[in-house]
């Protein structure tokens, strides 16, 4: 079947060629921002109104954007100083969750100084809101939400976190290797 | 006598702390158990005493009701003197709750957010005990948690007098433990755990499982003997066990009790059947629910061996095999049914055997376990749940009917040749050349082991403990119900519901569309039940048999 072509044919009248003005007044309000900005810079550079900040532009993810002391990034399990986990399964976090994204299995220790371990620790990302509960929740100071972690894309719709990742055992994802390599080498 | 400024009347004999509880005004106490003696080792249950224009602070379990008593169960000195009191409990105490599997029911975590709530003014070093001692074979021990109530150590004194646990040494370091070489393993050894106020006693089955605030719980009857000691099923259903155990079942054939959904069972207080406790083997006998060989779809013996089918269609085998085995006569069907079913399970399916279809050879009397014992605690010598309502409903051979025993010189002979075996495997009862000879064999399991496969044409999967409703008549004529946890897994589903199914298909309806019309039905074909509905059989369930002496007299 051939398909039906229109030509529809655009003659700009005057009211469409009104939008010149808009095209300068844009390209204005652009110029203003960068005159300004390095303006800006300028008098930083000099010490001076250093209470105004100029705007910046970060080149992520080689230069990470400085986050705020308090933000909440991904998870991580700490350790003891001999290396053993700190987390009891205490299912404390897993009570407050609100959202259900943290599953423990506890069970008993090989270790015989210690009684209950969490023999399966999952944090499923995707269903986390970020909110802190469980770092608040835990008594003994064994979930932790990093201000530097905040990369946490995948190409999959199970991102879940096993004890192994939380530990930082194993690297979360693939290309946080690669981020880490790039940096190096910058560095170096 | 007075209570908080209010005049009450007790019996004679009663102590303060009963007086309280039973006008509903709680005395925080940890020794003091209704079923063991006094012995007044807490202190815990501290009221204002005032006799004789005088006032002193007294424990309550160890004052008797008495005539121009007054009693303050909450006041300014009262409270202090429990919270000290309260201090010296805390003074030693671990404060490993974060691990302690107790934690949510513990009376010392309820006593303190109520009396407490102050900090450790303890400088001194903790004393240190054995942390997690195995001291039987389902029970562990945490002497740092201990509070010293005494309460195990009078129960195995005074109720299953096997007196494994006492408590040893003075002062501080008093102790309590297991008597040397001795071994907390009597059958009733699991309530211990029951009446542990705090973490120290601690079951090794219910160890790290889950914490108790995760767990709902509903009223249920323990199936595993005769008695019907009323239990409550602590189930959990979580998304993520749920999907472990799937993979579980799939993957090994074995026990898949981590993520089952009964955690555990507790005992519910019934004085007129089981008192506080159960037996470790109802306590324990959960499992099936759960287990892996459970029977999830329907099984059909196709050309390639048993197929899995879906439950409609194993319904049309079974009813196509039993009408044409029925039209050469009803006694060429056996039926053998446990007494294991409910009540409503064992009417529906006399119904449709007896009354609709006439069949005369339909027994219950499975041969008993020989390795069953009863003692004179609890555990009865029958080990089935429902054989009283098995006799009262009549599920025997009738006349030219074959009973179990009659049952392998029939099929020998050739008299019978199609076997529904409901909820019994039928080499409990019959031999392998026996089963072989039948022509049809028809099974309706909640577990199917692997090598019963061989000798089944059809199996249709039936609903375990836990997965319904019904009701259970125990040996003295006790009518108690049970109520469904969660759904049945698979296809399964109660027996009755497979019979209100098959009765169509063989042109004999039953008209009960739910369980309420079966239940209905039920209390109308029993005499002794007429009087009872689902809502006043009640949570601790009624005697039928008073009722027909009462009916009678």
């Amino acid at each position: 079947m051939q398909k039906k072509v229109t030509n529809i044919t655009f003659n700009p009248g005057f009211k469409e060629n009104i939008y010149y003005p808009e095209v300068f007044r844009g390209l204005w309000i652009t110029n203003r921002h960068f005159f300004v900005n390095m303006w800006r810079h300028t008098l930083n550079l000099f010490g001076i109104r250093t209470k105004v900040r100029p705007a910046v532009t970060y080149q992520y993810p080689e230069d990470p954007r400085p986050a705020h002391y308090r933000l909440r990034g991904r998870h991580r399990l700490t350790e003891k100083q001999n290396g053993a986990m700190r987390c009891t399964a205490c299912m404390l976090c897993e009570t407050i969750c609100p959202c259900d994204c943290i599953h423990i299995v506890p069970g008993e220790s090989p270790d015989p100084h210690i009684e209950k371990f969490p023999e399966e620790f999952t944090i499923d990302l995707l269903r986390c809101c970020y909110c802190g509960f469980c770092v608040e929740a835990c008594p003994v100071d064994a979930i932790r939400m990093d201000v530097t972690r905040t990369e946490m894309a995948g190409y999959t719709r199970d991102i879940i976190l096993t004890k192994e990742l939380l530990l930082g055992k194993v690297k979360a994802h693939p290309w946080e290797n690669w981020i880490a390599e790039g940096v190096e080498e910058k560095a170096g | 006598m007075k209570i908080d400024g209010m005049e009450y009347e007790f019996p004679e004999g009663m102590n303060v702390l009963q007086a309280c509880e039973s006008i509903g005004i709680h005395i925080p106490h940890f020794c003091y158990h209704p079923a063991l003696k006094v012995v007044g080792s807490c202190r815990m249950c501290k009221v204002e005493v005032i006799q004789n224009e005088r006032k002193r602070i007294d424990i309550s379990c160890n004052v008797m009701v008495q005539d121009g008593l007054e009693i303050i169960t909450d006041s300014a000195p009262v409270r202090t003197a429990r919270r000290m009191t309260l201090e010296f409990l805390l003074a030693n105490h671990p404060l490993d709750c974060p691990i302690c599997d107790d934690a949510g029911e513990c009376e010392l975590q309820n006593y303190y957010l109520a009396y407490g709530r102050n900090d450790s003014r303890m400088r001194e070093v903790k004393r240190h005990r054995r942390k997690a001692t195995e001291i039987g074979p389902s029970i562990m021990l945490d002497g740092e948690r201990c509070v010293l109530c005494s309460r195990c150590a009078r129960f195995v004194e005074e109720i299953t007098r096997t007196r494994e646990l006492g408590i040893f040494g003075m002062g501080s370091s008093e102790e309590l433990m297991v008597n040397p070489g001795a071994s907390l393993d009597n059958d009733y050894a699991g309530n211990v755990v029951d009446l542990c106020p705090v973490g120290a006693l601690t079951d090794k089955d219910f160890r790290f499982k889950r914490r108790v605030w995760f767990l709902q719980s509903v009223p249920s009857i323990c199936q595993l003997c005769s008695r019907g000691c009323n239990v409550r099923i602590d189930y959990d259903i979580n998304p993520f066990h749920e999907h472990k155990r799937n993979i579980n079942m799939r993957t090994h054939r074995s026990e898949a009790t981590r993520y089952a959904r009964i955690q555990r069972i507790k005992p519910r207080v019934n004085s007129d059947v089981n008192g506080y406790w159960i037996c470790d083997r109802g306590r324990y006998g959960y499992r099936s629910t759960d287990a892996a060989d459970r029977l999830l779809k329907a099984l059909v013996r196709g050309e390639n061996g048993l197929e899995e089918s879906d439950v409609t269609k194993a319904l049309k085998q079974i009813a196509s095999g039993v009408s044409s085995a029925v039209g050469k006569g009803a006694d060429r069907v056996a039926i053998v049914v446990s007494p294991r079913l409910t009540n409503e399970e064992l009417f529906a399916v006399h119904r449709l055997f007896r009354e609709r279809l006439d069949m005369p050879s339909m027994d219950h009397r499975i041969p008993v376990d020989p390795d069953w014992y009863g003692d004179d605690l609890l555990r009865t010598p029958d080990p089935f749940p429902n054989r009283t309502t098995c006799e009262w409903l009549g599920i025997i051979p009738a006349d030219r009917g074959f009973g179990i025993t009659e049952l392998p010189d029939a099929i020998a002979s050739g008299k019978v040749n199609t076997l529904i075996s409901i909820l019994a495997d039928p080499r409990d009862y019959l031999d392998e050349t026996a089963i072989r000879k039948l022509k049809r064999r028809y099974y309706i399991l909640r577990q199917m082991p692997d090598d019963l496969r061989e000798f089944t044409d059809v199996a249709l999967p039936a609903a375990a403990w836990g997965e319904y409703r019904g009701t259970f008549t125990n040996f003295n004529g006790r009518l108690q119900r049970l109520e469904a946890a969660f759904e049945p897994l698979g296809d399964a589903r109660p027996v009755w519901r497979l019979m209100t199914d098959l009765a169509p298909l063989l042109k004999k309806p039953l008209g009960l569309k739910s369980f309420d019309d079966v239940f209905a039905a039920l209390t109308h074909k029993i005499s002794l039940f007429a009087d009872f509905t689902w809502r006043n059989i009640g949570d601790e369930g009624v005697m039928a048999i008073r009722n027909r002496q009462e009916v009678t007299a």
